[in-house]
């Protein structure tokens, strides 16, 4: 990152006015649940962002990170609980190969599907979406929705994966960004399992200057 | 970082006037640790949002309550994970004589333990695991809660049902969900010694519902009548694939969603009420410090969700076993070990 460009950081309460193009989705008039045409929204993806966030589960805190560096993706999951010391990491890096995606660490599924993971799901499916777009098969639309003041595209799971899901979750993407912030249930009409509580943090490199 | 309550405690109590003279030097509560009015000013803080529906709201649920009854006045504080934000807002606190400071979360124990050793007449509580019981002080109580009745209790109503296979399906094999799932099994086993467990299936990952769905689905094909699990972020997958084969589960939790809720038993969950009003009787009292606390069935501050009878599937006695157990826990007629 050069150093005449800082990072942007955004937070989820508190979008900070800036000149970046990206920031302009945020205080854009979409509305909520309107279907937007997602080709545009990837293409002004930065190729860098990090995320930190929290989760809280009933008995234990979970500390997300993640964040892409062009096409390499990487996800760590910290579980806190009532402990001196964490009780436990899950680590997951995947890189977007052509248009496949491909698991460097952490890769718990079979062979075939560490090498070409259409399967995707949690907090680093942006790479699924990367890779889609680079082979031509991006899903056309998306719904906008407010997730912590933030906006977001879910895409429909049917639209994304090729298998049929087993549960309907649809991932939702920071707009500005294309980190993955939470999941949206249509049966439950809400966010659910794998999304981050309010207050994460977004980084992302400032825009060119002019 | 927001602020959940009004400052409304800064203007109940005498200390309250200092306060606005900007003289917080000198606001300690009452020379003999008991506050100055009757109704104890608390100040809280939490690592995450209060509104979780999960650890960090049974603490707010736990002051919005007491505050109804009266008792107590307080400010929350949420997002306070960082202690360079978390230390300031608890010296703040307590130089302006709040009677109780509550830091909710192993992320706030050093802050709270570094504070209160400048402010001993102001009662603190710090939480950790359970070699935090004994690093109690003077003025800081220490707080956490038993997980071995955690995982007992789950596998206690899990047995209750009189479904066998019983499936789990668990994110990733770590220490702490071993031994959970060992408690599960004890659990079980003492509701329902026939009861056959199927070899857990883990889900490899924290965040991949889908995954979690697959091996419910699996686990189903193979005879599980019910499913435990734990953690929101696969349980939304595996309350789905056990709704839409019928199957009930044990552990999932409300942030997993409606559809995954509609066929779960029920879920342990924490309960601070108890804990909390305690501590407030303590101060109230000028009785507090020197000591830990555990969080337990027995004292309510572990607690489960009202049982879901799934359509009728489950027993009508599980919730008056449950709290024959919980009565036997309390006389010490069952032991957990």
């Amino acid at each position: 990152m050069s150093p005449l460009r800082p990072p942007v950081t955004i937070a989820a309460a508190a979008l900070v006015a800036s000149t970046a193009l990206a920031l302009a989705w945020a205080a854009s008039a979409h509305a909520a649940d309107e279907s937007v045409a997602l080709a545009p929204i990837v293409a002004d993806w930065p190729d860098r962002f990090s995320v930190v966030g929290t989760k809280a589960e009933p008995l234990y805190t979970e500390r997300i990170s993640f964040g892409r560096s062009g096409d390499d993706f990487t996800l760590e999951i910290e579980v806190l609980s009532q402990g001196d010391v964490a009780l436990g990491t899950q680590t997951s890096t995947v890189s977007v190969d052509d248009g496949t995606v491909r698991w460097v660490e952490g890769c718990t599924k079979t062979d075939a599907q560490c090498e070409n993971d259409t399967g995707l799901r949690g907090f680093l499916t942006t790479a699924l979406v990367v890779a889609a777009q680079r082979a031509g098969t991006l899903p056309a639309s998306g719904v906008v929705r407010d997730l912590h003041g933030t906006d977001v595209v879910c895409i429909d799971d049917a639209d994304l994966y090729s298998a049929p899901s087993t549960v309907s979750l649809h991932p939702c993407f920071d707009i500005a960004s294309g980190a993955v912030l939470g999941q949206w249930s249509p049966d439950s009409h809400a966010f659910v399992g794998a999304t981050l509580a309010d207050g994460f943090h977004i980084t992302t490199p400032a825009p060119p200057l002019p | 970082m927001r602020i959940s309550r009004s400052l409304a405690f800064l203007a109940t109590a005498a200390t309250a006037a200092v306060v606005l003279a900007g003289c917080s030097a000198s606001t300690e509560p009452a020379a003999s640790g008991e506050p100055a009015s009757g109704v104890i000013t608390v100040g809280a803080l939490t690592p995450g949002n209060a509104n979780d529906g999960a650890f960090n709201q049974a603490l707010a649920d736990a002051l919005a309550q007491l505050e109804e009854e009266g008792l107590i006045t307080y400010e929350l504080r949420e997002q306070m994970a960082d202690p360079a934000e978390s230390e300031p807002v608890i010296a703040d606190f307590a130089s302006q004589g709040v009677d109780l400071i509550i830091g909710h979360g192993i992320e706030l124990g050093d802050a709270i333990f570094s504070v209160a050793e400048d402010f001993p007449d102001v009662a603190f509580t710090a939480s950790g695991g359970a070699d935090i019981l004994e690093k109690y002080t003077d003025n800081v109580e220490t707080w956490t809660y038993d997980v071995s009745q955690v995982g007992y209790l789950s596998g206690y109503i899990a047995g209750l049902t009189q479904l066998s296979p019983i499936g789990r399906v668990e994110s990733l094999e770590l220490d702490f969900i071993t031994a959970t799932d060992a408690f599960f099994q004890q659990g079980v086993a003492a509701a329902n010694p026939s009861a056959e467990l199927l070899p857990v299936v883990y889900a490899g990952s924290f965040d991949d519902a889908e995954a979690a769905a697959s091996a419910t689905t699996g686990l189903i094909g193979q005879g599980a009548q019910l499913v435990y699990t734990t953690g929101d972020g696969i349980a939304a997958g595996v309350g789905a694939a056990a709704a839409d084969a019928g199957v009930p589960t044990v552990g999932v939790s409300p942030a997993a969603g409606e559809e995954a809720l509609s066929v779960n038993v029920s879920t342990v969950d924490l309960d601070m009420y108890p804990i909390v009003k305690a501590w407030v009787e303590e101060v109230a009292a000028g009785e507090f410090g020197g000591k830990g606390v555990v969080s337990t069935l027995q004292n309510g501050g572990l607690t489960y969700q009202e049982i879901n009878d799934v359509n009728g599937t489950i027993p009508a006695d599980v919730a008056t076993k449950v709290e024959e157990l919980i009565a036997g826990l309390t006389d010490g007629s069952v032991t957990i070990s």
